[in-house]
């Protein structure tokens, strides 16, 4: 008799194991891990960080636009509000394209030839050439500059420049020495970076001799950018 | 041989049952259901060796089980692993037992040939 009641009680208490160990079995496959190396690691957590710092930027856009979006559907005096809002966009995007003025605080550079080195030599480099404004533009839009204009011809995406000889061709319009490039942006980033000694204004003037002179103001104006662009073949994707 | 029914009956029946332990808790239970296993092999070993007692058997069976989880879940709060101990512990007398029942049965299966 105490076999068999001991057999029953330890079928019982089996069936109770059973059943706890059924219960506590996870059959879900809950994230497999893996093992990164140390340097693996590091760029999988500077990328989560990154695509964390992006979500933030997205949702701070998706804000932006969605009280736009209520402001336009909402508002009392419709008609004349939206205009007013939609003018203003129109106003912002123009001057990203430089197709308005612009006035703030920036930098001057005015180069002109080395005429005394040219005219004893001949040489050639002692001129400025048009690929010389353009790697110096390059380095203003490195700097930060917002709006560029070479002797009053504002520098947009479209401008092109070549060699006419005795002159330079910019956007169709023929200017001459001396060159008066002006740049609106942080006026002492813009100075300093400019005049490192790797970037490209030192190797222009102390190389090839070309005169120069480089001006902080507080108050520059840059006009528009005169023309019309007339785009023939490229053709926007509007996505829907 | 019925220890070893019993526990597939039972896997079946909480399978079909379909009733799941919340996640937090599973440690714990997992130190209970090991300290069940080694009052079951305890029981074994007196019911061979006719020492088997019910009370001591079910305060056993069910006392270990509360007391492993509750040390478990002390260790958990405190942050030292203290289910560690009753881990060695239930282990060491488990396959104590099972060397003890291993003994009787072959001794058994020689003396009745």
């Amino acid at each position: 008799m105490r076999t068999n009641e001991a057999h029953i009680f330890v079928f019982i208490a089996c069936i109770i194991i059973g059943i706890l160990i059924s219960m506590n079995i996870d059959f879900k496959k809950s994230g497999t891990s893996t093992f990164l190396t140390a340097n693996q690691y590091q760029d999988a957590y500077s990328e989560r960080s990154k695509l964390y710092g992006e979500i933030g930027d997205l949702q701070k856009q998706y804000n932006k636009y969605h009280f736009k979006l209520s402001k336009y559907k909402n508002s009392e005096e419709s008609r004349y509000e939206i205009i007013s809002e939609l003018e203003k966009e129109l106003e912002e995007n123009k001057t990203k394209l430089g197709m308005s003025d612009a006035e703030g605080e920036g930098i001057t550079l005015t180069l002109s030839d080395a005429t005394d080195e040219y005219n004893s030599s001949g040489n050639e480099t002692y001129l400025i050439h048009f690929y010389d404004i353009m790697f110096l533009i390059n380095d203003l839009k490195n700097a930060g500059a917002e709006a560029i204009s070479v002797n009053g011809q504002r520098v947009v995406d479209s401008t092109y420049e070549y060699c006419g000889g005795v002159n330079i061709n910019i956007n169709g319009v023929k200017v001459v020495t001396p060159f008066y490039i002006s740049a609106i942006g942080n006026k002492e980033v813009m100075k300093k970076y400019m005049l490192m000694d790797e970037n490209y204004l030192k190797y222009l003037t102390i190389v090839r001799k070309i005169k120069f002179d480089i001006e902080i103001e507080d108050n520059i104006k840059i006009s528009s950018y005169i023309g019309n662009k007339n785009y023939k073949y490229a053709r926007s994707k509007i996505k829907n | 041989m019925l220890a070893v029914i019993g526990l597939i009956i039972g896997i079946i029946v909480g399978a079909v049952w379909n009733i799941n332990i919340p996640d937090k808790f599973s440690p714990y239970i997992s130190v209970a259901i090991f300290a069940c296993l080694d009052s079951v092999f305890g029981a074994l070993k007196a019911s061979l060796a006719k020492q088997f007692r019910v009370d001591i058997f079910i305060s056993g069976f069910f006392g270990n089980a509360v007391l492993a989880a509750a040390l478990a879940y002390l260790g958990d709060k405190l942050g030292v692993p203290i289910y560690l101990a009753a881990v060695i512990v239930f282990g060491g007398r488990i396959f104590d037992n099972f060397a003890t029942i291993r003994r009787v049965l072959i001794e058994k299966a020689k003396s009745h040939q």
